[in-house]
């Protein structure tokens, strides 16, 4: 499989539409890239691969819905809180809600809820997306 | 006297409100950060930081389990901060 | 100076996701200086298209952050054990607050990461900091919250 920008990892299995933006799910598995690190004989899925979760299904839902050629990146993590932790064989849900700046079109708000399958509250995620109309490469 | 007391309520009303992301009216000397603001430890925790910060204090963590309205934070700060109601 | 060899013993971290090479200066209680070298080796350039551009090659803001966090956790780990005590528990990122992007990182670069403490607790530590490459700032955080906990809640679940 190849891809077009650089990931730590594939962070979304699949991105259901909703109203408000998408669920995106995420299998937590122990030989996914990184995870051996994260710890030696106590794999844990870092906090910051949830951002990446959030941020790859989002980024991939905003390309899809602008111009051929539009590119997405991260401009702020506005806030993220960590409230318990995913292992492997838990799944994750994120309900991300996308919210079009009225201002500016070239961003993008993401809040998202990240849940287990037990239902326990994973992770609370703000981010603001930049979106780069096509032929721009800063 | 009174005036100092309001502005230092009000200063912290704001503190508490950005951390908690509710409006500060909502804020109300009473209303549990846990039960009515959807807080957690983490938050106390990020209260306290900012309050240690803008008032040159130090305040023990023993002191988060207590910090859960308004009017405790303010009671604790002063009573680390030193001030004279 | 604090190498890589001594960094595994500061940090639960390992490869390939131990994001801090070097920790250039320290401060305890107060602040670091860490440095993280990126390269096209790293798992994350891989499986990457032919003829992408430039863009395509930044290193990934979520290890960025991961990078920075990590920075972080050295200085309150090593401030603790310089204050003749140990960390109780297992160190977990709770929450950052602020974590801005100004630019990108791609391989051949060199991440400098400054953190300097806001507040620091027996079992909690607030923090703010800054990364830059050759000067150019990349990303500026206004808060990071770590936390201590005992093996046994990490492995259970859920922050009161």
């Amino acid at each position: 499989m190849t891809r077009n920008y650089a990931v730590p990892l594939d962070a979304v299995d699949r991105v259901e539409l909703t109203t408000a933006g998408a669920t995106v799910t995420k299998r937590i598995v122990a030989d996914d890239p990184y995870i051996e690190g994260h710890y030696p004989g106590f794999p844990i899925y870092p906090g910051v691969f949830t951002v990446e979760t959030v941020y790859q299904a989002s980024r991939g839902l905003v390309e899809s819905r602008r111009e051929p050629g539009t590119r997405v990146t991260l401009a702020e993590v506005r806030s993220v809180r960590f409230k318990a932790p995913l292992r492997p064989g838990d799944e994750l849900t994120a309900e991300c809600e996308l919210r079009d700046d009225p201002d500016d079109i070239s961003r993008v708000l993401v809040v998202a809820e990240c849940r287990r399958k037990d239902g326990a509250t994973v992770a609370k995620v703000t981010l603001d997306l930049r979106v780069h109309e096509a032929g721009d490469h800063a | 006297m009174t005036q100092v007391l309001n502005h230092r309520m009000e200063e912290l009303r704001e503190v508490v409100a950005e951390v908690l992301e509710v409006e500060p009216e909502k804020i109300t000397e009473t209303s549990h950060f846990v039960e009515e603001h959807d807080a957690d430890s983490l938050r106390a925790i990020e209260i306290l930081a900012r309050v240690e910060k803008m008032y040159k204090i130090e305040i023990p963590q023993t002191e988060l389990p207590e910090m859960e309205n308004l009017g405790a934070v303010y009671r604790i700060v002063s009573r680390y901060a030193g001030w004279q109601d | 100076m604090l190498e890589y060899a001594y960094l595994t013993r500061v940090l639960p971290h390992r490869h390939p996701i131990l994001q801090v090479d070097r920790v250039l200066e320290y401060t305890p209680n107060q602040r670091i200086v860490a440095v993280k070298a990126v390269t096209g080796t790293e798992p994350c350039f891989a499986g990457l298209a032919d003829g992408l551009p430039h863009s395509s090659f930044a290193y990934p803001s979520s290890l960025l952050v991961e990078s920075l966090g990590q920075a972080g956790a050295a200085l309150w780990v090593l401030s603790a054990r310089d204050g003749g005590t140990v960390l109780d528990g297992t160190l977990m990122f709770g929450a950052a607050r602020g974590f801005e992007f100004h630019g990108s990182a791609y391989p051949g670069d060199v991440l400098r990461h400054e953190v300097v403490v806001e507040s620091l607790k027996e079992n909690s530590a607030v923090m703010r900091g800054e990364t830059r490459v050759d000067g150019r700032l990349i990303a500026v955080v206004a808060s990071m919250l770590a936390i201590a906990r005992p093996e046994a809640a990490v492995a259970g679940s859920v922050n009161p």
